[in-house]
């Protein structure tokens, strides 16, 4: 039997998802039971299609242990990837590589190409000989079509998508894994290049037994390439096979439409009927019991719904299809999975399998202190590149030294190996456990006691800035130390990750917040059983990670758990509901909200109170809403803004939040208006039971129609919009951070950290000097938004205005030049936030600066 | 797909004539377009295809006079129904777009605002050109008449961009680019992040849209097959030149310059499984193009003369252009050999 190098077995995959207007908690199952194996050799290219939505991008997320099966198994080289040891789940992480859909959120915007392969080579050791390296770089890069000269020294956005594509999947290919996970590799990449990435595929597969995990709805690619095809619908196998078989002829009745929508290359065959998707509604409440497709499906029958059609075998050997049109043929069993016999305390009569010993104590503990040594150079010194090359190597090398220690004796290799045992059957396996994510306590700032279940946010603001937290522990105490971060608009993109390490009362390393996976992940959780006395958590940007990446953005931590059982637990007190009603007095003035339009500002602080106007007609009808947190807008899932809304003659009318255990995140408030104006306070509630303050971004909105008697609504003034510059955007010379001076054609980079950080740079010019000096912002995984943008304004050498990076457009631009010819003497440029603008964003934004020679 | 031509398919809508496009970098200047001319007609829907990075979407956001810094115009004319669209001022352009020329960009769905109404986002397009619309009731059919054309249903009209799914967000976009009935509705990847079943939806309401609204169109994208089923005529490009344009019909049955024979050829296909077609890619550097022709370094069919004149476009029927020497006359014979080797490789 040939030895399975991956194995998937009952994998479901459920999702649950908050309703964003409070429409309740849904599930979706992406993955349903799903079954699929790739042996070890020969290795081979396993398709898995289906339309959007269908669980593929689910697949490879799990496969590459981005996200967790609900319930099932993956079993990777005989092993179950959750019973994984950490010297095991390394190996894995190095043997699974990934190539991803949208490679640009991978890239570092302004490190130049050649940085991810330079990561590349520090994190897996591929060369220390420099000129061998770049060789392989060279190999690398032409294996998907590229030369080093003409990409190496570019940033990621010079380069078209597709170019982006090749060079990750040059990097793939580099590590030399057993397994390369492609999500859409080809989709960005055009017609005549694409051949040369299925070809790189293919020599990987034949040359350097590579399989790959191949995940597309690109037909005609499988078919070129594929051995194996798994067809999805709704996270369940339609139709599996041979890929030339299933696609010749394909038996499903989904599949069969599938296969007839791959546009035929040819004009003179021309689609012939217009086809047409049936309603959202009707594809997402496919039945859950039954067959998923049966709401399309021509060839229905009553019997479809009463159970999920199992696999049948179709004539060609290994060809199954999900569809009781073929209930007489035999239903395809499901293999049982292949697990390779663990080595108990017996590691030697497996020699493939890597070491399951921990490091031995002496070696964590040379670990620890070259470690603090690393992170003492990043505190010294700013500069990410040189405090990356020091903490890897330092990393490398402590590692090397650990391996030694630990191989060195016998007799602890066994007392290591039952050490390990215990290790692996401990109830939840989930950190991932990396030298690298041990931050130092020296030099942290303290930021307090960290009470039990209760969220403390907080933001680093870079590689230098460590906190420090303490709680306190009782003897056997189960906790569960969780450290959140990311999500659209907390972070700056998708990889931030503050990360941290825990430390017990007596100074020693308990367990690390963070992994060396290729994506950091949002959130890491440390089950801990505590001994009595002060834990110690620090948290702090990690690593530059492989990406180079750093962990910069806010986050969000607590300790959960069950208290010491000493006392009963008061009862939770009631909050009175007041604690809802906010005072109007000294709120800020947020100005008049207009009916229909959402109004999306954020509440800094405890005692930040915002103030809206609307005015009510008699009689007319509307419903404030108030919306936080959630998809894309707060990081987090539990922030909170509150309001209040008080009459025309300041009578409290309704609250816009509740006394519930978890406050919502959005709350609806119909009423009917008298004529008058209104104000709506919206502010931070109440610290809740939860530790919670309303500290979030929010989204105000008063719907409802016209009032029927209204007059016509004044027309909007017809701003034609003006020319530059605007007021607004024009940010005052005084006051301002002194950056330095700017040297011509040099870029600076900076970040704006709130309205009130303003930067000034200085340039000098000569009589007639010709430039163009250019602000840039944005762009995924830099900015939090599409949107947020700095401005700047230029002062000439006699403090007069000169010119606005800025602009008053609906939609604030990434990028702003200004050409100019200049007089002698020095020019000041001024870069801040802009005003809130009108979709009530500031830009706050890291950014890019130069002053660039022009032509006349 | 039904054909509702109600237009004069030999009327010139957009004329773009000899335009160069250039990227400033501090090695000196990278030529993304170069001189290309061509015209599109009336109710048209013309292909624009090419490897990454040949220029494909430069020339779309030179059409429009969108190109970003340190991209800039080096010079040539774009006309669009008779107006000189390089001589219009700032203001001007402003209104052009979206009722002369507009775009539905590559990540179309991504540019929405996710923070607006789907209805708000429309409504910003068709105020921000026609002013403050005071009869809402007509506002609001008129958009529900442009769900119609592109088949989305009126209930996402209150909706935010993140409750559609990626095909209606992709069918919202194409309703605001034809919301102003333009001339000219460029799409650059318009269904490339979408799978085929839906892909196949969303072309469809690009073609219909364009024949009902009587827009042209240039459609830019990489799928051959999908531009098979949707356009009348393709543009080839390669490393910043117009190498071909040509009837839909004759790129496919029979491509005339070497560089669109290879792209034909690497057409993958779900009827037979065919050898890899493996190219390079653009091998020299865009800085720096080669002399004479553009495609000699990676040309099976080069010779001498290729190296020393560049080829001119040659008509070979009316819409066909072709630059390459094997197709002038003087060189017959040796086309009649290069096309002999094509037939028995
Ligand atoms: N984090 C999440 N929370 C809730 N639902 C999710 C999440 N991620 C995915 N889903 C849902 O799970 C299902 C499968 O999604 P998945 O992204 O795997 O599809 P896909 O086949 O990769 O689609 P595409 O081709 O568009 O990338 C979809 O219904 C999707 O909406
Ligand atoms: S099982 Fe029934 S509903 Fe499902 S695909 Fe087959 S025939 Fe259609
Ligand atoms: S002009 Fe010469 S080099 Fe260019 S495509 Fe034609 S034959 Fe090839
Ligand atoms: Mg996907």
């Amino acid at each position: 039997m040939p030895s399975p190098l991956l194995q998937i077995r009952e994998a479901t995959k459920v999702y649950s998802t908050g309703g964003f207007l409070g429409s309740g908690k849904k599930t979706v199952v992406a993955l349903d039971n799903f079954n699929l194996t790739i042996d070890e050799s020969p290795a081979t290219i396993t398709t898995i299609a289906g339309e959007s939505g269908s669980g593929k991008t689910t697949l490879a997320n799990l496969v590459l242990g981005f996200i967790k099966l609900t319930s099932g198994h993956i079993i990777f080289d005989g092993e179950d990837i959750t019973d994984m040891t950490d010297a095991q789940l390394k190996a894995y992480r190095r043997n699974v590589q990934a190539v991803f859909q949208d490679p640009f959120g991978v890239y570092n915007p302004f490190y130049r190409i050649d940085h991810v392969f330079d990561l590349v080579n520090k994190h897996f050791s591929l060369s220390d000989n420099q000129s061998e390296y770049r060789d392989m770089v060279e190999a690398g890069l032409n294996v998907v079509g590229l030369y080093g000269e003409d990409v190496l020294r570019k940033y990621p956005h010079q380069l078209s998508g597709g170019q982006r594509q090749r060079i990750m999947m040059a990097r793939a290919y580099m590590i030399k894994p057993r397994l390369i996970v492609a999500d859409e590799p080809v989709s960005m990449v055009d017609a005549s290049l694409r051949a040369s990435i299925l070809d790189a595929m293919l020599r990987l597969r034949d040359d350097h037994n590579i399989s790959f995990l191949y995940i597309t709805h690109d037909l005609s690619t499988a078919y070129q390439i594929g051995d194996q095809i798994y067809m999805l619908y709704q996270g369940t196998t339609a139709e599996r096979g041979a890929a030339m078989d299933v696609i010749d002829a394909p038996q499903h009745p989904y599949v069969q439409l599938l296969i007839d929508s791959v546009p035929v290359p040819d004009p003179t065959d021309k689609w012939d009927v217009n086809i047409s998707l049936p309603s959202e509604e009707e594809m997402r409440t496919a039945a859950s019991v039954g067959c998923r497709y049966y709401p399309r499906c021509p060839h229905r029958m009553d019997k479809c719904l009463e159970e999920q059609p199992p696999l049948f075998k179709m004539d060609k050997p290994e060809h199954e299809a999900a569809c009781y049109l073929y209930e007489e043929r035999e239903v395809a069993p499901i293999e049982a999975p292949i697990l390779y016999s663990k080595p108990k305390t017996d590691a030697v009569s497996q020699p493939r399998r890597r070491s399951r010993a921990p490091l031995a104590a002496a070696a964590v503990i040379a670990l620890i202190v070259v470690l603090a040594a690393a992170i003492f150079a990043i505190n010294q010194n700013n500069a990410a590149i040189a405090a990356e090359a020091t903490a890897e190597a330092s990393a490398a090398e402590a590692t090397d030294a650990a391996i030694a220690a630990a191989t060195a004796s016998a007799e602890a290799q066994a007392i290591a190996s039952a050490t390990a045992q215990a290790v692996v059957e401990a109830p939840e396996p989930t950190p991932i456990p990396e030298q690298e994510f041990k931050l130092s306590p020296e030099g942290a700032q303290a930021k307090g006691a960290l009470t039990l279940n209760e969220v403390t946010l907080d933001e680093i603001a870079d590689e230098g800035d460590l906190h420090r937290y303490s709680f306190d522990g009782a003897e056997g105490q189960e906790v569960t130390v969780k450290i959140r971060t990311g999500g659209g608009g907390l972070s700056g993109g998708n990889l931030n990750s503050p990360y941290g390490t825990i430390y017990g009362p007596d100074g020693e390393f308990v367990a690390p917040l963070g992994d060396t996976a290729v994506r950091p992940r949002r959130s890491y959780n440390a089950p801990l059983t505590l001994k009595a006395g002060t834990y110690t958590i620090i948290v702090g940007a990690a690593q530059v990670d492989r990406y180079g990446l750093v962990g910069d953005a806010p986050y969000q931590i607590e300790v959960e758990g069950e208290a010491p059982k000493i006392e009963a637990t008061p009862e939770p007190t009631p909050i009175p509901q007041q604690d809802f009603k906010l005072s109007p007095d000294g709120a800020a003035d947020k100005g008049a909200l207009s009916l229909n339009v959402v109004t999306l500002d954020e509440i800094a602080g405890e005692d930040d109170r915002h103030r809206y106007s609307f005015d009510g007609a008699a009689g007319q009808a509307v419903t404030v809403k108030i919306r936080t947190g959630g998809g894309g807008l707060s990081g987090g899932n539990l922030n909170s803004p509150y309001g209040t809304i008080y009459g025309p003659d300041g009578e409290f009318v309704a609250p816009l939040g509740d006394t519930a255990v978890r406050p919502r995140r959005s709350y609806n408030a119909p009423i009917t208006l008298k004529a008058g104006t209104y104000t709506i306070i919206v502010g931070a509630a109440e610290v809740d039971r939860y530790g919670l303050v309303g500290d979030a971004p929010y989204q105000v909105e008063v719907e409802g129609d016209e009032p029927a008697l209204a007059p016509e609504p004044m027309p909007l003034p017809q701003v034609e919009p003006t020319p530059l510059p605007q007021p607004d955007f024009i940010l005052p010379s005084v006051g301002a951070t002194d950056k330095g001076a700017l040297t011509l054609d040099e870029v600076k980079l900076d970040e704006i950290a709130d309205a009130a950080d303003v930067h000034g740079y200085r340039f000098e010019a000569s009589a007639g000097q010709n430039v163009s000096v250019k602000i840039r912002t944005g762009g995924s995984g830099l900015s939090g938004g599409n949107l947020n943008s700095p401005y700047g304004t230029i002062y000439g050498p006699d403090g007069e205005f000169v010119a606005a990076l800025g602009d008053t457009g609906v939609r604030p631009r990434r990028s702003y030049n200004a050409s100019l010819t200049l007089k002698a003497g020095e020019y000041t440029i001024i870069v801040g936030a802009a005003q809130v603008d009108r979709y009530g964003l500031v830009g706050d934004a890291p950014y890019q600066l130069v002053v660039e020679s022009a032509e006349a | 797909m039904a054909e509702q031509k109600r237009y004069d398919s030999d009327r010139v809508v957009l004329n773009v004539d000899n335009l160069r496009i250039h990227y400033a970098t501090p090695q000196g200047d990278v030529i993304a377009v170069s001189d290309i001319s061509f015209k599109l007609y009336e109710g048209e829907t013309l292909g624009l295809v090419g490897e990454s990075g040949c220029g494909k979407s430069t020339t779309a956001y030179g059409i429009l006079q969108l190109v970003q810094p340190p991209g800039y115009i080096v010079h040539g004319s774009i006309e669009v129904d008779g107006t000189e669209v390089l001589n219009l001022e700032e203001e001007e352009l402003r209104k052009f777009r979206w009722t002369g020329l507009s775009l539905i960009p590559q990540g179309a769905m991504n540019s929405l605002n996710p923070t607006m109404r789907v209805k708000d986002q429309i409504i910003d397009v068709i105020e921000s050109h026609e002013g403050k619309q005071n009869d809402k009731e007509a506002l609001r059919e008129r958009i529900f008449e442009l769900f119609q054309n592109v088949g989305l249903p009126n209930r996402i009209y209150n909706m935010y961009p993140h409750e559609l799914s990626g095909g209606m967000k992709q069918r919202v976009c194409i309703a605001m680019g034809v919301a102003l009935h333009p001339t000219v509705v460029i799409a650059d990847e318009a269904t490339s992040a979408l799978d085929v079943v839906v892909q196949r939806i969303v072309a469809q309401t690009l073609v219909k849209v364009k024949d009902e609204i009587g827009v042209s169109l240039i459609v830019i994208g990489h799928d051959m097959g999908l531009l098979a089923q949707i356009v009348d005529r393709i543009a080839v490009m390669y490393a910043g030149k117009m190498v071909e344009i040509a009837p839909v019909e004759n790129v496919y049955a029979n491509p005339l310059h070497p560089y669109t024979q290879l792209l034909i050829d690497s057409i993958p296909s779900i009827k037979e499984r065919k050898p890899l077609k493996i190219t390079e890619g653009i091998t020299h550097d865009p800085r720096n193009p080669p002399s004479g022709c553009i495609f000699r370094l990676r040309c099976p069919f080069a010779w001498e003369h290729c190296a020393e004149v560049e080829p001119p476009p040659i008509t070979v029927e009316n819409k066909h252009d072709v630059a390459c020497h094997l197709y002038d006359e003087q060189f017959e014979e040796r086309r009649t050999n290069a096309l002999a080797t094509l037939a028995n490789p």
